[in-house]
């Protein structure tokens, strides 16, 4: 949630002569991120105070209202969509020719037949706020027809982001701070003195659960009268984008604008006997100030009396004992809450206040004591209190400061700059530590109470950088002279992974590691899939086991934006869970997928070929990373065409599978014509890289036979050329399967084979007869064990 | 003597060239090399019978004679050059292939952007002598939290919008506001995990960079649920912010070009102190200001800052010797920066429209 910053309400505490802008950056290379700089005031000319006299019905409007607003001496009637149109209001009014702040020029216009002079503008239209909550009001009584900027004078507004370790920085006095270290001038900090009366609060305070409220201290204050704020508070408040509600609870928000610590007022005549901070029954009711009723559990935190729940501690006030026009007796509270405590309730109620942002990081205890001082003077001021009790303490949670010891040198040790001890000193102490040279060298630090963020050395160090400056300091490359010790290791052949697909024309893809519970299974790893016990969606609630089938999809993705025939691999991480244990084997998957548009290449010899190219491909893969040879088996795969899916082993190990997408659910993806794909698993290949080995060639002459043989038909024609490849022939160099036949010049139920074999030796040149001789014993090999017959 | 004996070199010389520049193509052309060549040739016949001359003659004879011929063998073969140049000779007719068709390209895939960049990320940290380490993307919340300095009920927790998995094996559906159980399985929201991963395996000096995937429950034109970050580690003696700031400018200047700047700006990190977003000079508009740098003239491009001394402690090393810095990048964003890519999400629709431009 940004924080709204208004300089004028700066200038109380610091001079600031420069533009915020200058400021703006200043803060945000100090650390405290400005986002933007809103000027208010600017396109305010032509917009008047207006006093909202009548609201009628427009008859068939079911959004809009007429209004009648007396503007000085003139009415002038106004349609409005505001929900929170009301008579008596004033308001502000852009009379017609008016351009606003947005860019919006107003001109008079005709709306369900009602004619609008003029439009009644928002916070947002006016630049003042960024969000919609209806007109902006300003109170019920003073004079119309002014200027708006008469009654709000121009400001600007710095809207920072502040980081979670600094919720301190959410106020006015921290931000002046800052710049205060930041430009080396004097900070004027507030220095309250409400008139105290010397009797005791007569509320009593006990704190049941001192493990979630570290301190509460409350005063008590009476003769109050509630009533609008004056004008200068109200202002000061929307300017920073608050509402402003009744002097008593618009003080308490300006006091945390002002210095950080939420606070509360209760209607004191509201309140049973004392108040008890306890954890909630299972089930205890409590009406907030919002008007909704929240069921509370014993994790929860409240503020309540003898008998009820009055508030939810740091979070919200109750409606019951909330300060009310009748209310003249109230109890103020400055309490100190456990931030994780308040950040879990909060969360679970859904509901996030300008108290629970700031409790939930945890604030320090010791700033609730200035705050209710600070709060009891306000109220007296706007609100006409009489004197107050002094506070009532209950602290618990008291810890004596920590000393932070800061060596000499080590700030600039770790900044890699020249930083003595006394610039250290200096920067600290105007951030408001209480800094302690230590004789004989070194610095002893105690942080400010507000500064629970700052625990350690290092914290220091990042003060003084921030301080100082980040952007002076050279740039260097670190390195000292060290024995060579471990080398680093090569490359991961992910990368020639990549270039193998790359240079066989496949493109790479990157899909989700999500799946869903409907996606199907497809290839042969492990099919039990991790479940997200939060997912974004129903079909991203799982994660992935292969990559197939989001290949598929995405091959699906692509027909449908006209990118047909398209090419694709993928290497990324696939999960399966392991039984017993915290964490899944998380394997790197390679996987493959080609689109065989519908025609020539998803023919019968289309898809073979298209087999072939992938087959090839996971070879050359695995000889290229590993220089191993894989096994093909031919086999039925999940999710792929029965008759067209083999399993991939490596050493005898399935690593893989490819084949043809099962056509069901190839159409099931809108795809025309077929898919083939391949996949296995990286991991297999990736662990043992290839070591390459030259071997001489051979300067004799090698001599070429081709082997043509038929077959049963369902020989597995790699099976054929492994048996060939392993015959001891040593004169056999190389075997090409390179032809497959089927059809008339075979018999039936046979298929023709055909093989190139070259012979060749390393010492000599072959004779024809030893050719001969070798080319037989294969053929003799071949037919007893495929019942091979020899073809032309 | 015949006529042929009173030859004039210089107009004999003068009409082959006449004729040879006249030549339509090879066919004539070669008939005229026979013509004043050949072995019948007069310039020819005249050469041979140099040696009945006088010597006194038969040298400045001679000279005229080869003169003449080195001319006419020159013209005749600058004209069949010009005439096959011209397209008109034979083999140009019968053999022409129009060059001007477009080109085919060997078939060749193409990396995703998100790879190119992601490796030229390597190839820079290698090139300061980097190990390169992967990281599992499930993880536990002891490496993605609680060793990185935000124990359970830390609010920075909430920031990393973490997914989680169910190990009992049921999805609950989206459970947004629901308080859980934090000691969970999940799916790591940063590379930072490996960070102390690696520092449980290694002894300093540590110089690692750890590129993967990460997860977080985010969509939107900026954020996808699956995204892609670089870790950077290094831990030695003496490590200081300038060599932080030094190793990023090395890092921006190299990924984004050698003019750009970098701007450090205080932020914070649990696990580092201090912590420093980066900014790099706006490479649209060098600092100028525009659109792509909402006017500032800056662009954050990561995060970094110094190891907090208790992440050294959980990463077993010894924050009163060593101290170090860590970063983190997301490599999606520095791809889109890069090639003025303005829709994460288009980059994992995986349209091979966009994968073939890089």
């Amino acid at each position: 949630m940004p924080l709204r910053i208004s300089m004028d309400w700066l200038r109380d505490y610091i001079e600031l002569p420069e533009p915020a802008s200058e400021l703006a950056d200043r803060l945000t290379l100090s650390g405290t991120e400005v986002e933007r700089v809103i000027t208010l005031g600017a396109g305010w000319d032509g917009v008047l105070v207006a006093q909202v006299q009548k609201v009628t019905e427009i008859p068939g409007a079911d959004h809009v209202k007429r209004a009648v607003v007396k503007v000085g001496d003139r009415q002038v009637e106004v349609v409005s969509g505001a929900p929170n149109l009301r008579q008596g209001d004033l308001l502000a009014w852009a009379q017609p020719g008016t351009t606003l702040p947005n860019g919006m020029t107003i001109s008079e216009r005709r709306i369900k037949g009602v004619t609008s002079q003029g439009m009644l503008c928002s916070p947002v239209e006016l630049g003042i706020s960024s969000e919609a909550d209806g007109l902006l009001v300003l109170g019920t009584e003073g004079p119309t027809g002014i200027p708006l900027a008469e009654l709000m004078p121009p400001d600007e507004v710095m809207v920072i982001e502040i980081t979670t370790n600094r919720p301190d920085l959410l106020c006015h006095m921290a931000i002046a701070r800052e710049l205060s270290a930041l430009l080396r001038r004097p900070l004027k900090a507030p220095d309250p003195r409400p008139a105290e009366s010397v009797q005791a609060s007569p509320i009593s305070v006990e704190i049941a659960a001192p493990e979630l409220c570290g301190r509460y201290q409350a005063r008590y204050l009476h003769g109050v009268r509630v009533g609008p704020s004056p004008a200068w508070l109200q202002r000061r408040l929307r300017a920073v984008g608050q509402k402003p509600i009744s002097n008593v609870v618009d003080a308490a928000n300006y006091v945390m604008f002002e210095g950080g610590q939420p606070l509360h007022a209760f209607d004191a005549a509201r309140l049973d006997r004392g108040i008890v901070v306890r954890r909630a029954s299972a089930g205890e009711e409590i009406a907030c100030l919002d008007g909704r009723q929240r069921r509370l559990g014993e994790d929860d935190l409240v503020i309540a009396d003898r008998s009820v729940a009055l508030a939810i501690a740091g979070i919200i006030g109750g409606a019951d004992s909330a300060v009310s026009p009748e209310t003249t007796r109230i109890l103020l509270e400055s309490a100190n809450f456990n931030g994780v405590s308040v950040r879990n309730t909060s969360r679970r109620l859904a509901l996030r206040t300008d108290a629970s942002t700031r409790f939930e990081k945890q604030l320090s205890p010791e700033l609730t004591g200035p705050a209710v001082v600070r709060l009891a003077q306000l109220v007296q001021e706007v609100a006409g209190a009489g004197p107050s009790t002094p506070s009532l303490d209950v602290y618990p949670g008291e810890a004596p400061p920590e000393v932070i010891t800061v060596r000499p040198g080590y700030v600039g040790g770790l900044l890699g700059v020249e930083v003595d001890d006394a610039e250290v000193a200096a920067t600290l102490e105007a951030l408001a530590f209480d800094v302690k040279p230590i004789p004989g060298g070194g610095l002893a630090v105690i942080q400010p109470p507000f500064r629970r963020d700052v625990r350690g050395s290092v914290d220091l160090v990042e003060e003084v950088g921030r301080m100082r400056g980040y952007n002076i300091l050279p740039s260097t490359l670190p390195g000292r002279r060290v024995e060579v010790r471990s080398i680093l290791p090569p490359p991961d052949p992910e990368w020639l992974a990549r270039d193998v697909a790359v240079g066989a024309g496949h493109d790479e893809a990157i899909n989700t590691s999500f799946c869903g519970p409907q996606d199907p299974d497809v290839g042969v790893f492990p099919t039990t899939r991790l479940v997200l016990s939060n997912p974004m969606s129903r079909d991203q609630a799982q994660m992935r086991t292969s990559e197939l089938f989001g290949l598929a999809q995405t091959i699906g993705h692509n027909v449908a934006w006209g990118n047909s025939g398209v090419a694709l691999f993928e290497l990324g991480h696939v999960f399966w869970p392991r039984p017993g244990r915290d964490l899944p084997e998380e394997h790197r998957s390679f996987a493959a997928a080609v689109h065989l548009p519908p025609g020539r290449a998803a023919s019968d010899h289309g898809t073979r070929s298209a087999l072939l190219d992938l087959t090839g491909l996971l070879d050359l893969l695995a000889e290229e990373v590993a220089g191993e040879t894989l096994d093909h088996r031919q086999d039925q795969v999940t999710g792929l065409h029965p008759g067209r899916s083999a399993r991939v082993s490596l050493g005898g190990r399935e690593i893989g599978c490819l084949g043809q997408l099962d056509p069901d659910l190839a159409r099931a993806l809108d795809v025309p014509g077929n898919v083939v794909l391949a996949e296995i698993d990286f991991e297999a290949i990736a662990r043992h890289p290839r070591q390459i080995r030259y071997r001489a060639p051979s300067r004799f002459p090698a001599v070429l036979r081709d082997l043509a043989i038929s077959v049963p038909d369902l020989t597995p024609a790699r099976d054929v050329r492994e048996a060939i490849s392993r015959a001891e022939e040593v004169i056999l160099r190389t075997v090409e399967l390179f032809d497959e036949y089927h059809g008339s010049q075979v018999e039936e139920g046979r298929k023709g084979l055909a093989f190139r074999l070259v012979f060749q030796s390393d010492d000599r040149t072959l004779t024809g007869d030893e050719v001969g001789a070798a080319e037989e014993r294969i053929a003799g090999m071949v037919r007893d064990r495929f019942s091979a017959t020899p073809r032309d | 003597m015949t006529d042929s004996d009173r030859l004039d070199p210089d107009a004999h010389q003068k009409e082959a060239l006449e004729q040879i520049a006249a030549a339509p193509d090879e066919g004539p052309l070669e008939e005229l090399r026979v013509q004043f060549l050949g072995r019948k040739a007069l310039l020819t016949e005249q050469l041979s019978k140099l040696g009945s001359l006088p010597p006194e003659q038969r040298r400045e004879t001679g000279a005229r004679l080869n003169t003449a011929k080195v001319a006419i063998q020159q013209a005749l073969e600058s004209r069949r050059d010009a005439l096959r140049n011209s397209g008109a000779g034979p083999l140009a007719a019968a053999e022409a292939i129009d060059l001007t068709f477009p080109g085919r390209r060997p078939r060749r895939g193409h990396l995703h952007p998100v790879s190119r960049v992601w490796r030229e990320l390597e190839d820079i940290f290698r090139g300061l002598g980097y190990d390169i380490a992967r990281g599992p993307e499930v993880e536990t919340d002891y490496y993605s939290f609680e060793a990185l300095n935000m124990p359970a009920g830390h609010p920075a927790r909430d920031g990393f919008d973490t997914f989680f998995l169910d190990t009992a094996g049921r999805s609950t559906g989206a459970d947004q506001g629901e308080v859980v159980d934090e000691s969970r399985v999940l799916l790591r929201p940063h590379t930072s995990p490996m960070q102390i991963r690696y520092m449980e395996t290694h002894e300093a000096p540590i110089r690692v960079i750890i590129p993967g995937k990460t997860y977080r429950r985010d969509n939107d034109a900026t954020h996808v649920p699956m995204f892609h970050q670089v870790e950077g580690l290094l831990v030695d003696e003496g490590v200081t912010v300038a060599d932080l700031k030094g190793t990023l400018e090395y890092f921006a200047r190299a990924m984004f070009g050698d003019d750009r700047r970098i701007r450090l700006r205080p932020d914070h990190f649990p696990f580092t102190e201090p912590s420093l977003e980066v900014h790099v000079s706006c490479m649209q508009c060098d600092g100028s200001g525009c659109a792509l740098c909402r006017h500032s003239g800056w662009i954050e491009i990561l995060g970094s800052g110094m190891v907090h001394p208790n992440v050294l402690l959980y990463g077993g090393m010894d924050p009163e010797k060593y101290t170090g810095f860590a970063f983190g990048c997301g490599i999606d964003r520095v791809a889109m920066l890069k090639y003025g890519q303005d829709d994460l999400r288009s980059f994992f629709e995986n349209d091979v429209r966009m994968i073939r431009q890089f």
